[in-house]
C-alpha cells in the first residue's frame, strides 16, 4: 500500500475545506446529505439539466412561503447550481472537465441512469482515478429490484417499521418525516466521510453504493437478533408502552385538547405521582412495581386518561419538567422551532430572500462545543452559477461559453 | 507503527478506513451511544467499551441449545456491540480513572452519552481528557444538549419525538385518535447518525486542518429539528403540517396504506409521474382522464373520492398480487411487512444485510443487521459476535498499555479492573 501525503490544506476552516463534490441528487435522500457535505465545508456544485430558472424571485411581505420554496431553501443552500445537459455530448465534456477536478460525485438516480449517460464510477475512475462515487437508490446498485423506484413510504413499509408503528387501531403508520430518505443520505454522508480518509491512504477513490432499504434495515438493530434468534414478532404498536416495558408512558390528552408524552422509567414513578398532584399513587399496590404498573396497565391508563384532562398540556409539563420527569408535549413543527430550548440551541437559520423577506430553516444538530456554528450559503437559483463555474474553475473562454450555450450543452439563464 | 498502535490496530473488529482509529465508548445500552459507536466499529475502527464492574462474580454464559430462543437482553446486545472489545473498569476508583486516562493518551475518540455533568464526574469530561491528550476527539450524545435551559432534563424517545414536533406529523388519521411514535427509537437512533457524522468530520478536521481535539456536543431534540428540512421555512412562516396519512410529503395522492384482499397492508406512493401507470395496475383506465382526478390539484380536491375508490380497489387482490403488479410497472409501492418478513426481501441476502457471526459463540445461530455502508474497496467479509463482559479486559491492560501481568492482577484483585476467569460472560448489570 502506497502511502501519501494528506493534501495540504493548513489552517482548514471546516472540515471538507477543499473537497469539491458534484451532486446530481434530487428529491429529498440526494440533497439532505450534499447539504451536510457544504455545510461541513465542501464546495458543492449541483448539476440539473437545463433549463435554467429565473433568478430568485422577490418575497413579498405576508406571502407564505410555499412548499416549493421550503424545498429549495432547506435543501438547496450551501451548494452552486450549473446547468449542464449530460445528454448531449457537448454537455458530458463539460462534466467530464469537472470531475478531473473534483473529489466526489454524489447521486442519487436510478440504478442504470448514470451508465446510460456514461457518468458512471468506472468511466469517471478511468478520468480521475482519486473520485469517489455515491450513489443512493431504493435498493442498491444491483439484484432483482435494483431498477425499481422507491419512496420513503415504500421503504419504511417494506423494511418492517410501518408494522410496529401506530395508534392500536390496527393501522400502519409511517413516520412522518422522511425517515428513509434521511438516514439514506446520514449513512451516505458517512460513507464518503470514510472514503475520503481511505483515499487519503491508497490514493484511490471508490464507489459507495447506499440503498434506502438497507439504511432502514440496519436500524432495526437490535431488533434482529431479537426478531431472528428470541423469536419475538415486533407486529403490533405499543403506543403506551416504552421500549424497556416501562408505564406509564406515551401520550395522554390533556384538557385543552393538545397531548402530552410520558416516559415514566421505575426511577420516576414517585417523583411522577408526586409532580401531577396524585401522591398517593405512588405506594398504590396496583401500581408500584414495574410488575404490576405492566399487569394493572389499563385501570392505571384509564385513571391518569382522566386525570390529565384536568389541566393544560403546558401546564402538566411544566410541573413534570419542574421535577425532572421526562415529559414533552406534543408540538407543531414550528413550535418546536420556538420552544426555549432550541432557541437556545439556535437550531433556526435565517435568510434574507430576495426583497428583504426573512425565510427560515433548519440549522445544523453537528456542533463543536465552544465554537462557532458555519454559516450557511442561501442557494443560488438553478443554473445560475453556471458560468462562473466553468470560467473559474475550468477555466473556459467566454468564446467557449458562448458556443456551449449556443449548443444548448449548458444553460445560464437570463444574462 | 509502534507497538501500541499496532496493538490498538489488531484489536479491530474487521477492516476498513478508519483502521488504527481508537474509540472509548463510555455508554449506557441506548442506541444513541451503541449504535454509534457499532458504526465506527464497522468502518474498521477500534472500538473499546469501558464497562462497570459487576457487583459479584457472574456465571459463564450458557448458549442455548439449538433452536432454542436466545434471552432478550442478549439479543438486544448483539445487535449493538459487533465488532468491539470490552473492558471493566471502575472509574470511580482512582487507580481504574488513571488506567481510564492512559487509554485516553492513545485515543482518538471518546463518545458517551450520560447526562451533562455525568463524565465531568467520573473525570472522563473534554476539559480533563483534552489536558492529557490535546487531539482527544470527544462527542456527547444527550437529551437536550450541553447547553441552553433544559440541558439537564432527561429525555426519553418518546418524549423527543413529541418535543421535536415529529408527532404531530404522525397518526393513523382517525379522528380523535392520539399522535403516534415511530416504532424504531428515531431519537436516540437521530443522535447517533449525527454522532457519526460529526466525528468522521473531526477526524478529518484534525488530520487536514491540522488542528488539535474537538468536543461535539450533539443533543437529540436538535436532530429531530434538522431532520423537518424542508417543511421548516413553510412551518415557521406560519403553515401547520398535520399527520397525513394518505398523501405524500410533497402533496402526493393516493400515498399511504390500503388493505388488500388477504387481509394485508398495503402501501403506494403515486405521485404524478405514476398516476396513469397506477390507474392501469389498479384495473381502472377510466380514472386517468377521469376530470375529477387527472391531476395532482384535482386529487388532492378529491382526495376522499380517490382513495375510497382506491381502497375498493385494493381489496381485490392480495398484498403479494399487488407487490408484483406495482413492481412490474415500476411504481413506488410496499407491503407493510412484519420484521421476519423484511428480511426475505430478494435483495437482503445479496447485500448481506442479514448476517451471522464470523465465530465463536453465536456463530451464524443468531442473526443481526448487515453494515449499510457498501464501499468498492471493502467487500464484506463477517462481523465479530459482541464481545463477552470484560472479554479484554486483560489483553488490553497488557498489549495497549503494556502493564506486567503482575499489575494486571492487582488490579483485577482490587476490584480497578475486571475479567471473568473462564468463558464468557453476557450477564451485564445494566442491559436493557
Amino acid at each position: 500500500m502506497q502511502e501519501h501525503e494528506p493534501p495540504i490544506a493548513a489552517e482548514a476552516q471546516r472540515p471538507l475545506t477543499g473537497i469539491r463534490v458534484i451532486d446530481i441528487s434530487t428529491y429529498i435522500a440526494g440533497p439532505f446529505g450534499s447539504d451536510i457535505l457544504g455545510y461541513l465545508g465542501a464546495e458543492v456544485i449541483r448539476v440539473d439539466p437545463p433549463p435554467a430558472a429565473p433568478p430568485m424571485p422577490l418575497r413579498r411581505k405576508g406571502e407564505p412561503v410555499s412548499e416549493a420554496e421550503g424545498r429549495i431553501w432547506a435543501l438547496q443552500r450551501n451548494k452552486r447550481s450549473i446547468c449542464l445537459d449530460l445528454k448531449k455530448n457537448d454537455g458530458r465534456t463539460v462534466f467530464y472537465d469537472l470531475v478531473r477536478k473534483t473529489d466526489i460525485v454524489f447521486d442519487n438516480l436510478r440504478p442504470g441512469v448514470l451508465e446510460r449517460l456514461r457518468i458512471d464510477y468506472e468511466t469517471l475512475r478511468t478520468i480521475n482515478p482519486r473520485i469517489i462515487c455515491c450513489s443512493v437508490t431504493g435498493f442498491g446498485s444491483h439484484g432483482p429490484w435494483a431498477k425499481v423506484a422507491a419512496y420513503d413510504i415504500a421503504v419504511q413499509a417494506l423494511s418492517g417499521a410501518m408494522a410496529f408503528t401506530g395508534n392500536g387501531d390496527g393501522i400502519p403508520c409511517r413516520w412522518g418525516v422522511p425517515v428513509g430518505d434521511i438516514t439514506a443520505s446520514l449513512y451516505a454522508v458517512m460513507g464518503v466521510f470514510a472514503a475520503l480518509e481511505d483515499r487519503d491512504r491508497t490514493g484511490s477513490g471508490q464507489r459507495l453504493d447506499i440503498s434506502m432499504l438497507d439504511c432502514q434495515l440496519a436500524l432495526h438493530s437490535f431488533r434482529v437478533p431479537q426478531t431472528f434468534a428470541s423469536g419475538i414478532e415486533f407486529s403490533a404498536p405499543s403506543p403506551r408502552r416504552g421500549g424497556a416495558g416501562a408505564v406509564p408512558y406515551g401520550p395522554f390528552a390533556c384538557g385543552d385538547g393538545a397531548w402530552v408524552v410520558i416516559g415514566v422509567a421505575s426511577n420516576f414513578w414517585r417523583p411522577f405521582c408526586k409532580a401531577i398532584g396524585a401522591p398517593v399513587l405512588a405506594d398504590d399496590e396496583r401500581f408500584r412495581s414495574l410488575e404490576s404498573r405492566q399487569k394493572n396497565q389499563a385501570e392505571l391508563d384509564a385513571l391518569l386518561e382522566a386525570h390529565f384532562l384536568r389541566d393544560s398540556a403546558g401546564s402538566w409539563e411544566e410541573r413534570l419538567m419542574a421535577s425532572g420527569v421526562p415529559v414533552g408535549k406534543v408540538r407543531t413543527i414550528r413550535e418546536a422551532f420556538e420552544q426555549p430550548q432550541a432557541v437556545a440551541r439556535q437550531m433556526s437559520v435565517t435568510f434574507v430572500a430576495p426583497g428583504g423577506q426573512e425565510v427560515r430553516t433548519a440549522a445544523s444538530p453537528i456542533r463543536f462545543a465552544g465554537e462557532n456554528s458555519f454559516p450557511h450559503i442561501p442557494p443560488s437559483s438553478r443554473g445560475a452559477d453556471t458560468e462562473r463555474v466553468l470560467a473559474e474553475l475550468l477555466r473556459y473562454s467566454p468564446e467557449r461559453l458562448r458556443d456551449l450555450r449556443a449548443a444548448g450543452a449548458i444553460d445560464a439563464g437570463a444574462a | 507503527m509502534n507497538a501500541e498502535a499496532k496493538a490498538i490496530a489488531e484489536l479491530a473488529g474487521v477492516r476498513g478506513p478508519l483502521a488504527g482509529t481508537l474509540v472509548l465508548e463510555i455508554c449506557g445500552e441506548e442506541p444513541s451511544g451503541s449504535l454509534g459507536t457499532q458504526i465506527l466499529a464497522d468502518l474498521g475502527a477500534t472500538v473499546f467499551k469501558i464497562e462497570r464492574l459487576p457487583e459479584k462474580d457472574v456465571p459463564a454464559f450458557d448458549p442455548p441449545a439449538e433452536g432454542k430462543p436466545l434471552r432478550r437482553d442478549v439479543a438486544f446486545f448483539c445487535g449493538l456491540n459487533r465488532n468491539k472489545r470490552s473492558i471493566c473498569l471502575d472509574l470511580k476508583h482512582d487507580k481504574g480513572r488513571a488506567v481510564f486516562h492512559s487509554l485516553a493518551r492513545v485515543a482518538d475518540v471518546v463518545y458517551d452519552n450520560y447526562r451533562p455533568g455525568v463524565t465531568a464526574r467520573l473525570g472522563a469530561d473534554y476539559a480533563t481528557l483534552k489536558a492529557l491528550n490535546p487531539n482527544i476527539i470527544c462527542c456527547s450524545v444527550t437529551g437536550f444538549g450541553h447547553t441552553g435551559p433544559w440541558s439537564h432534563l432527561p429525555g426519553y424517545d418518546a418524549t423527543i419525538l413529541a418535543l421535536g414536533g415529529g408527532m404531530s406529523i404522525t397518526s393513523s388519521g382517525r379522528p380523535g385518535s392520539p399522535p403516534v411514535r415511530w416504532g424504531n427509537p428515531i431519537g436516540g437512533i437521530g443522535g447517533a447518525l449525527y454522532a457519526v457524522v460529526g466525528i468522521l468530520a473531526a477526524l478529518r478536521w484534525r488530520r487536514v486542518g491540522r488542528r488539535g481535539g474537538a468536543w461535539l456536543d450533539i443533543s437529540m431534540l436538535d436532530t429531530q429539528l434538522a431532520m423537518h428540512a424542508y417543511r421548516v421555512p413553510p412551518a415557521l412562516d406560519g403553515k401547520v403540517y398535520l399527520p397525513e396519512p394518505r398523501r405524500g410529503g410533497i402533496g402526493s395522492v393516493p400515498y399511504g396504506p390500503f388493505k388488500c384482499g388477504d387481509g394485508r397492508w398495503f402501501v403506494v406512493g403515486v405521485t404524478s409521474q405514476f398516476w396513469e401507470a397506477a390507474c392501469r395496475v389498479l384495473g381502472h383506465p377510466e380514472w386517468i382522464d377521469d376530470p375529477r382526478f387527472a391531476t395532482q390539484e384535482q386529487r388532492q380536491a378529491n382526495e376522499d373520492l380517490v382513495n375510497s375508490l382506491v381502497a375498493e380497489a385494493m381489496l381485490t387482490r392480495s398484498s403479494d398480487e399487488w407487490q408484483e403488479l406495482f413492481v412490474g410497472a415500476q411504481i413506488p409501492a410496499g407491503k407493510v411487512t412484519v420484521i421476519s418478513e423484511a428480511f426475505r426481501h430478494p435483495h437482503v441476502a445479496l447485500r448481506d444485510m442479514l448476517v451471522g457471526f464470523k465465530d465463536g459463540t453465536f456463530g451464524d445461530r443468531v442473526k443481526v443487521a448487515g453494515d449499510p455502508i457498501k464501499m468498492s474497496g471493502y467487500p464484506f467479509e463477517g462481523v465479530e459476535s459482541p464481545p463477552g463482559f470484560g472479554e479484554h479486559t486483560a489483553v488490553i491492560l497488557k498489549s495497549v498499555l503494556n502493564l506486567p501481568e503482575e499489575e494486571c492482577a492487582r488490579l483485577r484483585a482490587e476490584r480497578v479492573a475486571w475479567w471473568p476467569l473462564q468463558g464468557k460472560v453476557y450477564e451485564r448489570p445494566s442491559v436493557v
